[in-house]
């Protein structure tokens, strides 16, 4: 039995037992619970404080049924003081008797892990050797089952946790154990690997209390905060204290001997241990407190003979700690500060109380200081006599007023003041009436303590005390850089308490007093025995926090919450949460925390989070912060504009400036117009969203693929080359992208249509179909088919200013320009090509783009819109509409091969179509006779196809198949809106045309007014037809050309070749000139 | 990390997709929809691999529009960021704050707060690029760097994630092109 065996060393150990000795047990046992049934009330409020969770009731019931049950072996002395202490104690406190039972659960614990006996066998009555049986014994064992159930768990509990002290073990084990024990409490302590360690003494309780043994305070530090967070937390859970673990008893010593003391025992504990009699001790710490030692062993007896002989203890002292107390003993309370150099302080007496003062050095080892503080010198009392003085000192608190010399002079002391050196400092002051005044602050040496102490966090400066501090420099600022160090200093933290206090007006108490914390939030302890354990606030109670731990494995028994004090927390942001800024400077913002960063010494810590949509960083307390999925575009709304909203701008000279808002501030915006100009404007100046405007608008891109608002495009040239972005907004043909990944301008940037190039497979399947020509997505804009009555749309008053124009009759038809002015009747266009302003009758000109130049309908006014026959016309008009609904819900149509549209709404219209039109092929091939059906023209519809479509057989050859009317689905209606002209741009004297009756070749020799022209055949003949008679003639190589639109319109020259869509003309200076091959339009070769 | 998953789709179809090639058009419309989608839970749809045709089920037809819905099976290959993954990723753009790299269509955003403290003050407008203090590491558009993934924001249809290149063996991985 070797449990038994220990104690029994224990009391060989001791001087031979005898009455003498065990009355002095008896006393000292009985002192012990009185001073406990002293303690034990006072003390229970603020344990039940700390809230060591893992001591639950039902631990509490255990012990009381395991109290019953060790009176059975107990030896007949125990078991008579025993019922001595039953009889006195009873109905006094329960808790006594609890905390008095812990030191004989704890024999009991050796003896049972001891024996290495499986459970229950041990409590075989024939297996236990003893002395006594009471009735009251026998009857209690056969009577109480629950509580044998309860013991064996209890047991098994014990077991687990391994328990031997052989005294075979040799001091180098010991040493070994310590060692590892020592190191243990480093690392992270795994419970699991600590249940493994099953013949270690102390394993179980090796990381809270064993590896306190070696350690004194200066270790404490460095023995924390190795390890992961997450299993430091977890082991500190485990390892607070429970009734399996050994006890500990607190021993009264003379103050300042505690580690001497200590020492002590260890070396007694050596050598005992070497003489093969070990004391039964598992650690002995000098903690924090002030004479007093603590021992921690299972047997109360082990701890009575470790102390024993030991010099300058107090025995009678003993005394047993509280479970719940035992990790407060271990509580590391950091060392009160001493004043340090450049922190604020409050003078506490004398002439200044209540004065700030900032440290200027440090004394004697932190026990005086030098403080700088605003003077109160009263020199009106200088002059009054002693008696007077004192009186007026004791009734005038002079005001506080820096020193100035000037001052002094015009007062007549300027003679008592002198120069001189700060006693012990390296710098020359003004010295007055025995005080040392430097830039006009005092210096003043101080005892901390006393004189001065520290502000602290429920009274810090003042925003008024750090202006007054500081105000000197502001009124004389030619010191510039040698401004004194201490105005400098309130001058950042008053920039610092402005920035907390924001322009919000959030006091600063608002954001200190929960520290920001909310039910819900998650928080890291920073403070007690469970630091860096990291949880949920479940609830909240005014400075009380109940908190669950985030990891669900712990097991702290109970409810699965921990009380905590507000302070001893701190919010938790890790790095990558999305979060919101609830407080400050940057109240609102939202984004993503990049760092989390601890400032100097402050239990705070900032994050630095990067905004979602300004893409910037901010630095932010992490009080201030919640974690938040929502996103925040700084300042919502004003005057009823928001961010990205596209505007109509007016006072920036142009009328039709439109803008995208980037940026609402608080009384303004920053809008980056269609120039991709920034600039900010206030509300007054915006004249309206043409949100709704952009989100309908089409454009196209450098392939001709139609855009929208929310499609991906690449930019393909340009200064944004290679950028890939969303089109956020659209203005005609100035795309406002954005792109996550620019800082700037909340990510807008702005580029035309045509330099961008639609991304994703959208575009691919509508390349794809352009080529095989199933369906072309160049066809012709099908508003034009509207008509004259749809041209007059878009003629305002103003709205004319500034787009571009072309004229449409008389002497300057066919030229392109920009209006310059308007008037009811009139515009005058700023010609493209001359350098003239021509008045124009209104109804003469007819819108083609903005101010930027020509949108690429030059051809809209196809022919093939007019002559078509009428009904097949409208037939056609059909299949658009159903085409032109699914193509805005998602484009789908548009993809389709062949064969799926026969499923298409008007499909069968399309065939008759197809039929009517069969002759129309497209004939504008080169081998072609120009003499070709006068449909052939409507090859020409496609305004659009300028990029792609080349005008070679091979290319054309599917094309003759499809349909006209099938193309058209796939406009770009608004684009087009407002400028349908009445007559065709080629339309103009001397062109060459063909009449669509007989597909004779003809050349127009005049225009008359009512749209019909006078036409030149080729037999001289003259004929007068309408312009819905006729259609262009492709131009071929070596023919006379007019350019009737893009940058060159008006040019006339010899077509030179063709390439592609484009080309080459010689022109009459012979020049040569690239023209789109749209643009051009045959002329007769000499007028 | 990449993974296979089993996922369902419904598939809107107009009465104009109707056809003997319904099913193909289903398909097509499926990997139109999804592919570049990031999902919730599941990640990017990095490619639809297969759309078993017996899990097509004949669709519903929505009264009020005629479109008819289909309840579509796949499988998909999905990328989903974890949270402390370590990834390689292509450097795309390098800003003052930080630069964005992408693993696919994941864009991760490595700040220079997550950056080794020697390339903290690093970066170069010049070059566009993130240089540490001794030269010997230049992180520019189209390096490649080995990252670790801190967090991730999901939104619609999109997940981003922020990433750092402060531990042991992350960083530069690649020079890129240029060097």
């Amino acid at each position: 039995m070797s449990g038994k065996k220990l104690f029994r060393v224990g009391k060989h150990l001791r001087p031979p037992p005898s009455e003498e000795e065990n009355d002095d047990d008896d006393s000292s046992d009985e002192e012990e619970e009185e001073d406990e049934d002293d303690e034990h009330p006072p003390n229970k409020p603020s344990t039940s404080k700390k809230s060591n969770a893992n001591l639950s009731s039902e631990e509490d019931e255990e012990e009381d049924d395991e109290e019953d049950d060790e009176d059975e072996e107990e030896e007949d002395e125990e078991e008579s003081k025993k019922k001595r202490r039953r009889s006195s104690a009873k109905g006094s406190n329960k808790r006594s008797k609890i905390s008095s039972f812990f030191d004989e659960e704890a024999e009991d614990d050796d003896e049972d892990e001891d024996e290495d006996e499986p459970y229950g066998t041990h409590r075989d009555p024939d297996d236990v050797v003893r002395k006594h049986y009471t009735a009251e014994d026998i009857r209690k064992e056969q009577m109480d089952e629950e509580t044998r159930e309860m013991i064996a768990r209890q047991d098994r509990r014990r077991a687990q946790a391994g328990f031997s002290f052989g005294e075979e073990r040799s001091v180098a084990e010991m040493a070994k154990e310590i060692e590892d024990r020592h190191r243990m409490s480093r690392t992270a302590v795994d419970r699991r690997m600590l249940d493994q360690r099953h013949h270690r003494p102390t394993g179980r309780a090796g990381g809270a209390s064993g590896a306190s043994v070696a350690r004194d305070d200066d270790d404490v530090d460095e023995g924390e905060g190795g390890g992961p967070e997450v299993t430091n937390a977890v082991s500190q859970q485990s390892l607070v204290p429970s009734v399996s673990d050994p006890s500990l008893w607190m021993v009264s010593c003379s103050t300042g001997k505690e580690q001497e003391l200590i020492i002590q025992i260890m070396n007694k504990c050596v050598a005992y241990a070497r003489q093969g009699r070990p004391l039964g001790i598992c650690g002995a710490i000098a903690a924090q407190t002030k004479g007093k030692i603590y021992i921690e062993s299972y047997s109360e007896p082990a701890v009575v003979e470790a102390i024993n002989g030991v010099r300058g203890l107090l025995q009678y002292t003993m005394r047993l700690v509280p479970i719940q107390d035992m990790t407060t003993v271990m509580t590391v309370v950091p060392k009160k500060k001493p004043v340090t150099k450049n922190e604020w302080v409050r003078m506490t007496r004398g002439h200044y109380k209540g004065d700030l003062a900032l440290v200027v050095a440090v004394r004697e080892s932190g026990l005086k200081c030098i403080v700088q503080c605003v003077p109160r010198l009263d020199l009106a009392a200088l002059g009054l006599s002693k008696e007077e003085q004192r009186v007026r000192k004791k009734t005038v608190r002079p005001p506080q007023k820096f020193f100035n010399e000037q001052e002094l002079a015009t007062l007549g002391f300027a003679a008592q003041r002198t120069r001189q050196r700060f006693p012990g400092m390296d710098m020359y002051c003004d010295f007055f009436e025995n005080n040392y005044y430097q830039d006009g602050y005092l210096l003043k040496e101080v005892t901390v303590g006393s004189m001065v102490k520290p502000c602290t966090d429920e009274d810090p400066p003042t925003l008024d005390e750090l202006q007054k501090f500081r105000k000197r420099n502001k009124g004389k600022d030619e010191d510039g850089d040698d401004e004194n160090e201490g105005s400098k200093a309130a001058g950042s933290l008053l920039d610092e308490l402005s920035e907390l206090q924001g322009k919000a007006g959030l006091s600063k108490s608002s954001t200190s007093a929960s520290g920001g914390l909310l039910v819900g939030d998650k928080v890291e302890v920073v403070e007690g025995d469970l630091v860096g354990m990291k949880g949920k606030i479940m609830s909240m109670d005014g400075t009380t926090l109940k908190i669950k731990p985030m990891d669900a494995s712990l097991d702290i028994g109970g409810t699965g919450e921990i009380e905590f004090l507000a302070n001893q927390v701190r919010k938790h942001i890790a790095v990558g949460a999305h979060v919101k800024v609830m407080d400050g400077r940057y109240a609102n913002e939202t984004g993503t925390v990049v760092a989390v960063e601890q400032l100097d010494g402050g239990k705070d810590f900032t994050a630095v989070v990067l905004t979602d949509v300004t893409n910037k960083e901010i630095s932010v307390r992490t009080s201030q912060l919640r974690e938040s999925a929502e996103q925040y575009s700084g300042q919502d709304k004003l005057a009823g504009y928001q961010l990205y909203d596209l505007v109509m701008l007016s006072g920036g000279g142009s009328a039709n400036e439109v803008g995208v808002i980037v940026r609402v501030g608080r009384e303004d915006f920053t809008v980056i117009n269609n120039h991709g100009v920034s600039r900010d404007v206030r509300p007054e100046e915006l004249r309206g969203k043409r949100n709704t405007m952009s989100n309908r608008a089409v454009a196209l891109d450098v392939q001709g693929n139609q855009i929208r608002s929310g499609d991906q495009v690449n930019v393909a040239e340009g200064p944004h080359k290679g950028k890939a972005a969303t089109i956020k907004r659209l203005s005609r043909s100035q795309l406002f992208l954005y792109s996550q990944t620019r800082t700037e301008s909340a990510g807008i940037f702005v580029v035309r249509s045509r330099s961008c190039l639609l991304a994703g497979s959208r575009n691919q399947s509508r390349g794809v179909a352009g080529v095989d020509g199933s369906m072309s997505p160049f066809a012709t804009p099908q508003s034009q088919s509207r008509g004259p009555a749809a041209g007059v749309r878009g003629k305002g008053q103003d709205s004319l200013i500034g787009k571009t124009v072309r004229i449409q009759a008389g002497q300057w038809k066919g030229y392109l320009g920009a209006v310059s002015d308007a008037t009811a009747t009139h515009v005058q266009v700023e010609l493209h090509s001359r350098l003239k302003k021509v008045m124009v009758v209104r109804e003469r000109v007819a819108v083609v783009g903005d101010k930027f130049g020509a949108t690429e309908e030059v051809n809209q006014n196809d022919p093939n819109m007019h002559n078509g026959p009428g009904a097949a016309f409208s037939a056609a008009a059909t299949p658009m509409h159903g085409g032109a609904t699914p193509m805005h819900g998602g484009a789908t149509p548009m993809h389709d091969s062949m064969s799926d549209e026969v499923w298409r709404p008007g499909a069968l219209d399309h065939e008759s179509t197809q039929e009517e039109l069969a002759s129309s092929a497209w004939g504008a091939d080169t081998s072609q006779p120009f003499g070709s059906p006068n449909n052939d023209d409507s090859g020409w519809g496609s305004s659009q196809s300028g990029g792609t479509w080349t005008p070679t057989a091979t290319k054309q050859e599917p094309s003759t198949s499809v349909p006209v009317k099938l193309e058209q689905p796939g406009t770009t209606l608004e684009t087009h809106a407002g400028d349908n002209d009445e007559t065709a741009v080629w339309f103009m004297e001397r062109v060459c045309v063909q009449l669509k009756g007989d597909d004779r070749p003809a050349v127009i020799k005049e225009i008359n007014p009512d749209k019909s022209a006078l036409v030149e055949l080729e037999d001289q003949s003259t004929k007068t037809v309408s312009f819905d008679e006729v259609s262009r003639i492709q131009p071929k190589e070596k023919d006379m050309v007019l350019v009737i639109g893009g940058a060159d319109v008006g040019v006339e020259g010899e077509l030179v070749c063709i390439d592609g869509s484009d080309a080459i003309l010689k022109d009459a200076n012979e020049d040569f000139k690239i023209v789109d091959f749209v643009h051009l339009a045959k002329i007769a070769s000499d007028g | 990390m990449f993974y296979v998953k089993s996922l369902k789709h419904e598939i809107v179809a107009q009465p104009a997709l109707f056809g003997p090639k319904l099913k193909s058009t289903i398909v097509r419309l499926l990997k139109e929809e999804v592919e570049g989608l990031a999902l919730a839970e599941y990640g990017y749809v990095v490619n639809v691999i297969e759309v078993p045709e017996h899990e097509i089920k004949s669709g519903i037809i929505e009264y009020d529009t005629g479109d008819v819905v289909f309840s579509v099976k796949y499988t998909a290959l999905l990328l989903r960021p974890f949270i402390n993954e370590v990834l390689d990723a292509v450097v795309h753009q390098c800003n003052t704050l930080g630069f964005f790299a992408f693993v696919g269509p994941l864009r991760i955003f490595v700040s220079k707060h997550s950056m080794p403290e020697d390339m903290l003050n690093g970066w170069n407008p010049d070059k566009d690029s993130w240089i540490s203090d001794d030269k010997e590491v230049v992180i520019s558009s189209g390096c490649g760097v080995r990252l670790r993934i801190k967090g991730r924001t999901v939104e619609q249809g999109n997940i981003t994630a922020i990433g750092t290149i402060k531990d042991s063996y992350l960083g530069l991985m690649d020079e890129g092109e240029e060097g």
